[in-house]
């Protein structure tokens, strides 16, 4: 991700007065952002693809209600999330699962499938019920792999404040995941 | 969790790099970034944003309003889409129970694992299945739920040696008050309530309703159903819900939690995050007419 250039409070101000360039500079920056908050709930990347968009343009519609122009990233993450679930509880879809599509023969899907899918339910489900400030770091460092430094641009915060929310993160999905055991 | 001075700052344990290294292989599948970058501006001009004045764009003529009030009126006409290729929150006809004849709708799941004399399925409570509910596995084997969780269900075959097998699909009983739930997409298992295991299904309250309460805002959500306990894990012991130590009812109107508003669905989920650590919480409901706080040590 490109993190040169101007910051998220000139590009909010911008897109605000209605500059098109400004919002698309921000999709492009936080794209990865909203796609990864709506995959996290929908597990499918059609779908998250589609919700991320459907969040972005959300986002435009509400940019004067966003005070906190360094907060644009949790900000599109919530509205991608939200819109993620309501999405979810209005088609009334079965949490994704390794199960593969319906067909009219009775097979079993593979083992390693149902334990992959299974592993990948218990994790979405402790990133969910993580304080939000440890998922954020979580998501930042080791789903869109950025540095600290990109992720302190990102967030206002320090280098090391990121590295010990993604420590206590880490510990905390640790022992999310043990009660599941 | 300070770093080493003699190694890299920033290095993990050997325990959290192994979660971080699980956390990494079910990362989100890449992101195609530039075809959404360019999908985003090419749906904007279709929306309107409020100017930084606060007014909505005004129509150019009366001409452009009546074209714009009798595409509506074609759009709401219009026979629903596939489900398949509606983009979100478009109404689909496997969505209107109306449009699709109750017989050929059926809710499925798969058995997930055998442990024991349980079942365990791929749905849970998110998917509208409740503990009583009968399901029927491909070769008549009939399974009533024992235990619920958010996203799967533990299940009992009524014949103990007539189980049915790991990956086959199952069916919820034709006429059952599950399959009714799982019709209904507007109630019953699918919203925050469930989701987030709080123990309680809401439904939006009749704009009506709200009046005659006094509401101010117009806006509430109402208790249609209690779960009074729910499985966090597939091994372990139900437990009571938040729902069900807070004694909350069916009926009550919820106002707010620890003073944070709770007007609809994405109020909840956000009330909901952010007590989520606070050490107590205080629900403020209105039971009938009367005001009550309902509160729970965590």
């Amino acid at each position: 991700m490109d993190d040169t250039g101007p910051d998220d409070a000139d590009l909010v101000e911008r897109a605000k007065r209605g500059d098109r360039d400004a919002f698309a500079a921000l999709v492009r920056r936080y794209y990865r952002t909203a796609y990864a908050a709506a995959w996290g709930v929908l597990g499918r990347a059609d779908e998250a693809e589609e919700i991320s968009q459907a969040a972005f343009v959300q986002a435009w519609e509400k940019l004067e209600k966003l005070r906190d122009a360094g907060a644009v990233a949790s900000w599109i993450w919530r509205i991608a999330r939200d819109t993620a679930l309501k999405y979810l509880r209005k088609h009334r879809r079965m949490r994704p699962t390794a199960s593969p599509p319906e067909t009219g023969a009775e097979t079993s899907p593979p083992e390693g499938e149902l334990v992959r899918g299974e592993e990948r339910q218990a994790v979405l489900g402790a990133m969910e019920r993580l304080p939000e400030d440890m998922r954020d770091a979580l998501r930042m460092r080791f789903w869109e792999e950025l540095d600290y430094a990109a992720m302190a641009q990102r967030t206002g915060a320090s280098e090391t404040a990121l590295y010990q929310r993604v420590c206590r993160g880490l510990k905390k999905l640790r022992d999310f995941l043990g009660e599941g055991a | 969790m300070k770093p080493d001075p003699g190694h890299a700052p920033f290095a993990l344990s050997a325990e959290d790099a192994d979660t971080a290294a699980l956390l990494a292989r079910h990362a989100p599948p890449p992101a195609d970034t530039d075809r959404g970058v360019e999908a985003v501006m090419a749906r904007l001009p279709q929306a309107v944003r409020r100017s930084p004045q606060g007014r909505l764009l005004r129509l150019a003529s009366p001409l452009a309003a009546a074209a714009v009030i009798a595409c509506a009126v074609l759009l709401a006409l219009w026979p629903n889409g596939d489900p398949a290729t509606s983009p979100p929150n478009t109404p689909s006809a496997a969505e209107n129970p109306a449009a699709q004849p109750r017989e050929q709708t059926v809710a499925h799941f798969r058995v997930r694992e055998i442990s024991g004399e349980r079942v365990i399925l791929d749905g849970g409570l998110a998917d509208g299945l409740r503990v009583g509910d009968r399901l029927v596995g491909p070769h008549g084997e009939a399974l009533t739920v024992a235990e619920v969780g958010v996203f799967f269900a533990r299940a009992r075959p009524e014949e103990p040696s007539l189980a049915p097998a790991r990956g086959a699909r199952v069916a919820v009983e034709s006429g059952s008050s599950a399959l009714l739930r799982a019709q209904d997409k507007t109630s019953a298992g699918g919203d925050p309530g469930a989701f987030f295991a709080f123990g309680a299904v809401f439904d939006p309250l009749p704009p009506q309703r709200a009046r005659e309460l006094g509401l101010a805002d117009g806006r509430a959500i109402v208790v249609v159903e209690t779960i009074g306990a729910l499985a966090e894990s597939r091994t372990s012991e139900p437990k009571a819900t938040p729902a069900a130590l807070l004694g909350l009812q069916e009926g009550d109107v919820l106002l707010d939690l620890n003073g944070l508003p709770v007007r609809d669905f994405a109020e909840f989920v956000q009330a909901l995050e952010m007590c989520r650590r606070a050490p107590r919480w205080s629900l403020r409901i209105l039971r009938g007419s009367r005001e009550l706080t309902l509160t729970l040590e965590r």
